[in-house]
C-alpha cells in the first residue's frame, strides 16, 4: 500500500483535535476521576462464599451494627451466594468480629479472595511508579538527543506524556475499576508509545539526510506515508491480539487488555498526527530563523544546520505555501 | 535458483515445529515457569516494625519470617527486607491464609511467671516446641516444650520453689494458661495444654520455634489470593494468549504472505528462547511481568514488519531481490536498534527505580526486547537469505505480496 496524505498541510486541525481529546480527557479525570480499587484507596476488600443465598440488607445490617462505617457490599456472578464485602482497613481484632457476627447472623461462608492495603502503603507504591516513570522518560531524552537531536527528544516525549494522560482520562471516564495491574497497563502504553516514535522519526531523520532539497513539510510527508503502512499492521497485530486476551482472558488480565487497546490506538495516532507536527513546526522556526540570519550577515547558515535543513529556497516555497504560518512563533508561544 | 535454500527452511521449518510441540504437549515449559502469588494464589504480607529499628535487629527479623514461611509449610517463601523497616513477605500456595497473615507478624514472646508474676524463664530458653494431639483424659491439642540447660535449670528452681503453687504462662502478655506445679520438673520438658486444634498448636509451636520478634510488627498490606481464583484466571489467560498468538500469525501470512511466514517462524523461535531465558533465570511470573511480555511480543512482531516494509519499498524502486533485502535490512536496522535501545534504557531505570509489581514489568520487557532484537536481526534475516536462495522468491507475490 502506498499513501500520500498531506499531513502537514493540514496540521493545525489535528493540533485542535489533539487538544480537544486532551480536554475530554482531562475532564474526565477531574470530574469523574479513576475508579480506584483497593490497591489505590486502602482498605479491606473480601469476597466470601456462603454455604446458602442471602440478603444483602442482613450483611449490612451486620456490618453496621460491628461499628464499621462506608462499607459496601454487592453480589458477585448469580445465585446470591457470593458477595464482596469492602471496607476501611479496620484492625485485625476488629475484623476477627465481623467474621464471628457475618457467621452468626448472616450465615456460615468461606472466604475466596481477601485483600488488605493500607493507604500509606498504596501511596507509596504509586509515587514510586511516577519517580521511576519521570527518570524512565528523563533516559529515553537523554538517549534521543544522542541519536537525534534535542527537538526531536522533547517533540517525541510530550507526545508519550498526552498519550498517558489521554488513556488516563479516558480510563476515568469508562470508570471500571483500576487496581495495582493498570500500574503495568500505563507503563505498556508509554513503552508502546516510544516504540512508535522512534520508528517514524528514524525515518524522518534519514529522509532529512536523503532529500535535503526538498521541503520540510515534504520531507515529513514523505516520511509518515511511508511508515503508515508499518503504522497501521503493527496497532491491528497489538489491538486484535489484545482483544482476544480482552474477550477470553481472565478477569485479571482484562483491565490490562483494555488499558492497553486505548494506549496503543492514541499512541499510533499522537506518533502520526501530534508528534511530527510539534517538531515540524519547532524545526521550520529554527530554519526560519538561521535563514534570516544567514541573510542579514549575508552568507550561508551554520554548516551543522545545512545538514539536517533545506535550504533557504525550499524554506521560502514553505512559507508560500503555508502564508498563514507568518507570525507563527508568537501563536505558538500562546498555544502552548 | 537451487534447492539449498527450500531444504534449509524446510528443516528448520520441522525443528520448530518438533520444539514447539516438545515444549507445549510432551514437556509442557510453561509449567516450570515459577508463578507470583497474583497468578498462582497465595498470602503476600508487608509488615512494618512499630519503633526504630537496627540493620542488625531486621536481620533478626527476616530470619524469624522466614523460619516461620517454612514451618507454615510454604515450599519457596520470598522473604525480604524493604525501606530500612518493612518485611514483605509472599507465602506462595499457603492453605490456611488468614491463620498465616495474622501470626507471620506476632510477636511470640513466651514467659513463665510465678504466682506473683515472678519472671521464671522466657522464650529465649527454649530448644524446641512441638505440637500434638492430647492423650486421653484431655482435649484438643498441647505443645510440648524443651528447654536448654540455662532453661532447665530455672524450671527446676521454679518448680521446686512453687511447688503446689501456679504458675502462670503469657504469650505476647495475655495469660494462656495457669497450671499449678505438681511435683519438681528437672529435665526441661513442659507442656501448654488446652490449645484449640493441632493446626492451631502447630502454627504456635513454629512461633515459639523460631523465637520472639526482637521488635514489634505491625501488617501495613495484606492480599490473600484463593487459589483457584489465580488457576482459573491463569487457564482463561492461557488459552486468550493461544488465540491472540494464532491472530498475529495469520495477520502476518495475510499481510506478507511468505515473508509473514518466515516471521511466524521467527516469532515461534522467539517465544520458546525467551520462556527459556525465564525459566533460566527462576524469573517469578506476574501479571505486570506479562504485560512486559505482551509488550515486548508486540515490539518483536513490529521489527518484523518494519523489516518487510522496507523490503517491499526497495524492491519497488527496482532493486533485485538480493540487493533489496541487504538494502532493507540496514535501514530497518537503525530504526529498530534505537527504538529497541530506548526501550531496554526505560526497563532498566524502571527496573532501578520501581517497587515489587514494576520491577517484574521492567525485567520481561527489557529482556524480551533484547531476545527480539536478536531474533529479528539474525533469524529473521538468515531465514531471508535462505528463501532468496530458493525458487519460492522468484515469484514476488507468493514471497511479500
Amino acid at each position: 500500500m502506498r499513501f500520500n496524505f498531506d499531513f502537514m498541510g493540514r496540521r493545525r486541525q489535528f493540533y485542535i483535535l489533539s487538544a480537544v481529546i486532551l480536554v475530554v480527557a482531562v475532564g474526565g479525570f477531574f470530574l469523574r476521576g479513576l475508579n480506584l480499587g483497593i490497591d489505590f484507596t486502602g482498605g479491606i476488600q473480601m469476597q466470601v462464599h456462603f454455604n446458602k443465598p442471602v440478603q444483602l440488607s442482613a450483611v449490612d445490617a451486620t456490618l453496621r451494627k460491628d461499628g464499621i462505617s462506608n462499607y459496601f457490599a454487592v453480589y458477585l456472578g448469580k445465585g446470591d451466594q457470593n458477595v464482596q464485602i469492602s471496607m476501611p482497613a479496620v484492625s485485625e481484632t476488629l475484623r476477627a468480629k465481623v467474621d464471628q457476627s457475618l457467621t452468626k447472623s448472616v450465615g456460615p461462608y468461606t472466604i475466596t479472595s481477601f485483600t488488605k492495603v493500607t493507604g500509606s502503603f498504596s501511596s507509596q507504591v504509586v509515587q514510586g511508579g511516577v519517580i521511576a516513570v519521570l527518570l524512565a522518560s528523563l533516559g529515553i531524552i537523554l538517549y534521543m538527543m544522542i541519536r537525534f537531536d534535542l527537538r526531536f527528544a522533547v517533540a517525541g516525549i510530550f507526545a508519550v506524556f498526552w498519550d498517558a494522560f489521554v488513556s488516563l482520562g479516558l480510563v476515568a471516564l469508562i470508570h471500571f475499576t483500576v487496581n495495582a495491574p493498570f500500574v503495568a497497563g500505563v507503563l505498556t502504553i508509554i513503552g508502546y508509545s516510544i516504540n512508535d516514535r522512534i520508528i517514524i522519526f528514524d525515518r524522518v531523520r534519514e529522509n532529512l539526510k536523503k532529500r535535503g532539497k526538498e521541503s520540510l513539510a515534504e520531507i515529513v510527508n514523505l516520511s509518515l506515508n511511508q511508515t503508515l503502512g508499518r503504522s497501521i499492521a503493527t496497532a491491528t497485530v497489538v489491538v486484535v491480539a489484545m482483544l482476544a486476551i480482552l474477550f477470553l482472558g481472565g478477569a485479571t488480565t482484562q483491565d490490562l487488555a483494555a488499558t492497553v487497546v486505548i494506549g496503543v490506538v492514541f499512541g499510533a495516532y499522537s506518533s502520526i498526527l501530534l508528534a511530527s507536527p510539534i517538531w515540524f513546526d519547532w524545526m521550520s522556526r529554527v530554519e526560519a530563523e538561521a535563514a534570516a540570519t544567514a541573510v542579514r550577515v549575508g552568507r550561508a547558515p551554520a554548516p551543522k544546520r545545512q545538514a539536517l535543513v533545506a535550504d533557504p529556497e525550499a524554506e521560502q516555497a514553505v512559507r508560500r505555501r503555508t502564508p498563514q504560518n507568518r507570525g507563527r512563533g508568537r501563536k505558538r508561544r500562546r498555544r502552548r | 535458483m537451487t534447492g539449498r535454500g527450500i531444504s534449509g527452511l524446510v528443516a528448520i521449518l520441522v525443528l520448530l515445529v518438533g520444539l514447539a510441540y516438545y515444549f507445549t504437549s510432551v514437556n509442557p515449559v510453561l509449567r516450570y515457569v515459577k508463578q507470583g502469588l497474583d497468578l498462582q494464589g497465595g498470602v503476600q504480607v508487608v509488615l512494618q516494625a512499630t519503633k526504630p529499628v537496627t540493620a542488625a535487629d531486621m536481620q533478626k527479623v527476616e530470619t524469624i519470617i522466614a523460619f516461620r514461611a517454612n514451618g507454615f509449610g510454604v515450599s519457596s517463601p520470598v522473604i525480604q527486607i524493604q525501606n530500612q523497616n518493612q518485611i514483605v513477605a509472599q507465602l506462595p500456595g499457603i492453605k490456611n491464609q488468614q491463620q498465616a497473615i495474622t501470626a507471620l507478624g506476632q510477636t511470640a514472646q513466651l514467659e513463665f511467671k510465678g504466682p506473683k508474676g515472678q519472671p521464671i524463664l522466657s522464650g529465649a530458653d527454649l530448644v524446641s516446641a512441638q505440637a500434638a494431639l492430647a492423650g486421653t483424659g484431655g482435649s484438643g491439642a498441647v505443645i510440648n516444650l524443651t528447654f536448654d540447660a540455662a532453661g532447665t535449670k530455672a524450671f527446676a528452681t521454679a518448680t521446686q520453689a512453687y511447688l503446689h503453687q501456679p504458675i502462670s504462662i503469657y504469650l505476647d502478655g495475655k495469660n494462656i494458661e495457669t497450671a499449678t506445679v505438681q511435683a519438681v520438673i528437672t529435665n526441661g520438658n513442659a507442656q501448654i495444654t488446652g490449645i484449640g486444634t493441632l493446626q492451631q498448636a502447630q502454627t504456635l509451636a513454629t512461633l515459639l520455634s523460631s523465637g520472639a520478634l526482637p521488635v514489634p510488627l505491625k501488617i501495613i498490606e495484606a492480599t490473600a489470593v484463593s487459589a483457584t481464583l489465580g488457576a482459573s484466571s491463569i487457564h482463561a489467560s492461557e488459552i486468550a494468549g493461544l488465540v491472540a498468538m494464532a491472530l498475529i500469525g495469520l495477520f502476518m501470512v495475510a499481510a506478507y504472505r511468505l515473508a509473514g511466514f518466515l516471521a511466524d517462524m521467527a516469532l515461534v523461535f522467539y517465544l520458546m528462547l525467551f520462556v527459556g531465558v525465564l525459566v533460566a533465570l527462576g524469573f517469578v511470573m506476574t501479571l505486570p511481568a506479562v504485560a512486559g511480555v505482551i509488550l515486548s511480543a508486540g515490539i518483536a512482531v513490529d521489527a518484523n514488519v518494519i523489516i518487510f516494509a522496507r523490503v517491499r519499498e526497495e524492491l519497488r524502486s527496482g532493486l533485485s531481490m538480493k540487493t533489496a533485502l541487504d538494502k532493507g535490512f540496514r535501514n530497518a536496522f537503525r530504526a529498530i536498534l534505537d527504538s529497541n535501545v530506548s526501550t531496554i534504557i526505560a526497563a532498566i531505570v524502571l527496573y532501578y527505580f520501581g517497587s515489587g509489581d514494576v520491577r517484574g514489568f521492567a525485567v520481561t520487557l527489557g529482556l524480551g526486547v533484547a531476545i527480539s532484537f536478536l531474533t529479528a536481526i539474525v533469524f529473521t534475516r538468515y531465514l531471508l537469505r535462505l528463501a532468496e536462495d530458493s525458487v519460492l522468491v522468484g515469484n514476488l507475490k507468493v514471497f511479500l505480496g
